[in-house]
């Protein structure tokens, strides 16, 4: 009799047991990411491991570092990451590497796991060979006076069309500026990122922030455009947002004129959809 | 679009009847007056079996052809008519002596009426009418129409002279579908290959009733409601570039339902006044994401349903003031709600301006105070109607000209959208005249009309016609008739700058008539032939957009078998 009751009993908390655990969803915080490449931070025991939304190409990425200890193989959810794209070419023997402009995580906490930045690649490039780019994470654990580097080789592919562009100005400066668009793009209203930077030297680019954007798209194949478009602003470290809308699908051309202290830059972006 | 307008043809007609202004609320709220085309009926003749006619003609301008086949079988208690109709006409020469390139058409026209008497006082009737028409062509177009193709069936019950309060009743369901597509393909110069499908579909029922006579009293009664569906799409294919797409209609749906009363009350011997009554309820939306999209790029939210109540009121009055001699005044307040394309039209291009049309979903209706004063004469030679009528209406709905917007269709001028503004003024007189003399051989008939519109600054409204008359003479002997008509438009300079309209100089017509029958024991054979445009005139008429001349010296012939 008393064993029947226990056995009611278990079946009773196994049942429970059942049933909380289907409300428990497990979000993996990677979930819809691929991974792009990995490393090692030498003396900081961590592995470094580099994903993104798409496959990388030319022109403004979004990216995600995850850390693990690589000893216990724990997650590293609070360090200081420093961030840059470092392209190393090899041409007829010549050395020569520069970097590419990139935005840094905004934290030293990790934000589920992940610790967010992005990069504008201005050429494609592969993991290895003449032309290979690599991203350089620099690592300081909480707790350790050191930071230690790792390397990440990945392949950057042509976007096409190009979704990144450099031009110069009147002084001889060079901006790299890139546009992204939702994934899919949409007839209607469809928000639209800008990022402006300015190449100090081959390592550094600065973002700009006091250009006075204006979009103009139109669609070549008829010469139209569309209305009630919303020119890019300034929101922080040259990011700029707006909403460019489009009346119908097919080629459009987002043509963009930048302007600051009486000096007009023009460029466009075309896309497809 | 008023698809029983456009796919009618005239051997399928009974009557036309047209009601100015707020006159024909009957059919459906009403600004501008109605168009009630009603269609001919199969007839019911134990004495006549089979009877019909078969017509052919030619015209020579468009070296076009048109052949007519009517038939009515009849036995005791049913009866069927079958109708078919085909054109095929090629380019015309205007009165320059121009081929005017792609204005070819060919269409075809069938019907089929069947009527059945359940009772005496009772019938059904079921009728349906197929038009199809292709290669018609648009010359002031890049493009043609590839095909236009409507289907029409309807299916009615009839009850009269009963009894009791109730003594007429008439109950009718109808679904109507009218598809089409533009063609560029024929041309021989395309800069960009498009498709244009479009299609509408109706459903509706109404039911009519009409009670009996309480003192002076006939009072009527009508239910109506109905459904509809439009979409049309454009593609446009750019050489070496992927395709461009956009809906031109996103897919709206529109119920209206209403309800209808008249009162005719017999004051006296001598006079006579008709009270009518209209509300309506309209409810759009539109149903397809795309399309809610495209007018958020244009600044509107569309999610919700778009919910209107109309009022339509008209009171009138009939004087007998002798044998001769009768007065009609009518007055009321009429609203309408914006159509389809005034709303939810999406760079739809329209050909009389030559403009891309852009919808605006926050149209008011229009609203409008109508008046109007009839005089008719009338002896057994002679009639004179004289009509003068006026209306000012509020929140007019006009399309201005949008300069920010870019067209989307190659050639058009420029983009339009609906707007209300705050008030115009549309007055006129119109005049029929007729008179028959010389022991009836000679009738003399002329018709004028004069319209103005203005808007609220008092700058005159774009398409207004100017005036005009015709003037006809016929002699009729016998089995002979000759006629000769005269048609004159004056000048049209009330245009309006703003909306690039020009003017359009006045012209003077002349066509020649005659008909001749021959009776033989079982048939009736009829010959017409004639000259339009005797004198091969180049002219256009003012609502002719890019003054595209219409057709010169026209030579026709007809031969009609009747049996």
């Amino acid at each position: 009799m008393k064993k029947r009751y226990t056995i009611v009993f278990l079946l009773t908390v196994f049942a429970a047991c059942k049933k909380d655990s289907n409300h428990t969803i497990s979000t993996d915080p990677k979930e819809g990411l691929i991974k792009i490449s990995e490393g090692y931070a030498l003396g900081a025991a961590t592995k470094v491991e580099l994903w993104s939304q798409t496959t990388i190409t030319t022109g403004h990425n979004k990216l995600f570092l995850a850390l693990y200890d690589s000893l216990s193989n724990q997650s590293i959810t609070k360090a200081g990451i420093q961030v840059l794209p470092v392209m190393d070419m090899d041409m007829n023997g010549m050395q020569m590497s520069h970097a590419a402009p990139c935005f840094q995580p905004e934290s030293n906490q990790a934000e589920n796991t992940l610790f967010p930045c992005a990069a504008v690649f201005t050429m494609p490039g592969a993991a290895a060979g003449q032309n290979k780019w690599s991203f350089k994470v620099t690592v300081k654990k909480e707790g350790q006076n050191n930071s230690a580097i790792a390397l990440l080789p990945l392949e950057v592919k042509a976007s096409l069309p190009a979704r990144v562009k450099m031009i110069s100005t009147a002084d001889g400066a060079k901006l790299v500026v890139s546009c992204f668009l939702p994934a899919n793009p949409k007839i209607g209203i469809n928000e639209m990122e800008l990022t402006i930077h300015r190449q100090q030297d081959k390592m550094t680019f600065l973002p700009v922030d006091d250009y006075v954007v204006s979009m103009t798209p139109e669609m070549p194949a008829m010469g139209h455009g569309s209305p009630n478009n919303i020119n890019p602003v300034i929101t922080k470290n040259g990011r700029y947002k707006g909403k460019v809308n489009f009346t119908m699908t097919g080629e459009w051309r987002i043509n963009l004129g930048l302007s600051k202290a009486g000096q007009n830059l023009n460029t466009f972006f075309d896309l497809t959809f | 679009m008023d698809p029983a307008t456009i796919y009618t043809e005239p051997v399928n007609l009974k009557s036309i009847e047209v009601r100015n202004g707020g006159e024909g609320m009957s059919m459906g709220a009403t600004v501008g007056g109605t168009l009630n085309l009603k269609l001919a009926d199969a007839v019911i003749d134990s004495n006549v079996r089979l009877s019909g006619s078969m017509a052919s003609g030619y015209y020579s301008a468009a070296a076009s052809v048109q052949n007519v086949l009517a038939m009515n079988y009849s036995a005791n208690r049913w009866a069927l008519r079958v109708s078919g109709v085909y054109r095929k006409a090629g380019d015309y020469m205007d009165g320059l002596g121009q081929r005017i390139a792609f204005s070819q058409y060919e269409k075809l026209n069938t019907s089929v009426s069947g009527k059945y008497l359940v009772s005496k006082n009772s019938l059904i009737k079921a009728d349906f009418l197929l038009d199809d028409g292709w290669n018609i062509g648009f010359p002031a177009l890049p493009m043609d129409v590839g095909y236009a193709k409507a289907r029409i069936a309807s299916l009615s019950y009839e009850l009269k002279g009963q009894p009791g309060i109730l003594q007429e009743m008439d109950a009718k369901v109808y679904a109507n579908s009218v598809r089409h597509a533009m063609d560029d393909t024929r041309r021989p110069t395309v800069t960009m290959h498009m498709d244009m499908p479009g299609e509408s579909h109706t459903l509706g029922a109404f039911f009519q009733f009409r009670l009996k006579p309480r003192g002076k009293h006939i009072l009527k009664l009508k239910t109506d409601f109905y459904y509809n569906s439009v979409k049309a799409d454009m593609t446009m294919y750019p050489q070496g570039a992927a395709p461009m797409y956009m809906k031109t209609w996103p897919e709206n749906h529109q119920v209206v339902a209403g309800l209808f009363l008249e009162d005719g009350i017999f004051l006296n011997e001598k006079s006579r006044l008709d009270l009518k009554l209209r509300v309506e309820i309209a409810s759009s939306k539109l149903a397809d994401q795309m399309g809610k999209n495209q007018f958020a790029v244009l600044g509107y939210e569309v999610h919700q349903p778009l919910n209107r109540f109309l009022k339509n009121v008209n009171v009138s009055y009939t004087r007998f003031l002798s044998p001769l001699f009768t007065v009609y005044v009518s007055g009321g307040l009429n609203e309408r709600s914006p159509t389809t394309s005034e709303r939810f039209g999406f760079y739809l291009f329209n050909r009389m301006d030559n403009h891309d049309y852009v919808g605006n979903p926050l149209l008011k209706n229009e609203q409008a105070w109508n008046g109007e004063l009839n005089l008719l004469f009338s002896t057994t030679d002679f009639s004179w109607k004289l009509t003068a009528f006026g209306s000012l209406v509020q929140h007019y709905i006009i399309g201005k000209t949008q300069p920010e917007l870019s067209v989307m269709t190659t050639g058009a001028a420029g983009v339009r959208a609906y707007e209300n503004i705050p008030s115009a003024k549309l007055f006129g007189a119109e005049s029929s005249f007729n008179y028959q003399f010389f022991h009836q051989h000679f009738i003399l008939n002329n018709t004028w009309k004069w319209l103005q519109g203005e808007d609220h600054r008092n700058n005159p409204l774009p398409l207004i016609a100017p005036i005009k008359t015709i003037t006809s003479l016929r002699f009729l002997h016998r089995r002979l008739f000759l006629q000769a008509e005269n048609e004159i438009s004056l000048r049209q300079n009330q245009v309006s700058l703003d909306f690039g309209e020009k003017e359009t100089r006045g012209y003077t017509v002349f066509n020649l008539r005659s008909g001749y029958s021959f009776a033989m024991s079982r048939y009736q054979l009829n010959f017409s032939a004639g000259i339009e445009n005797l004198f091969n005139k180049a002219y256009a008429e003012h609502l002719d957009w890019g003054s595209m001349l219409r057709p010169g010296r026209n030579i026709y012939g007809m031969l009609t078998l009747k049996f």
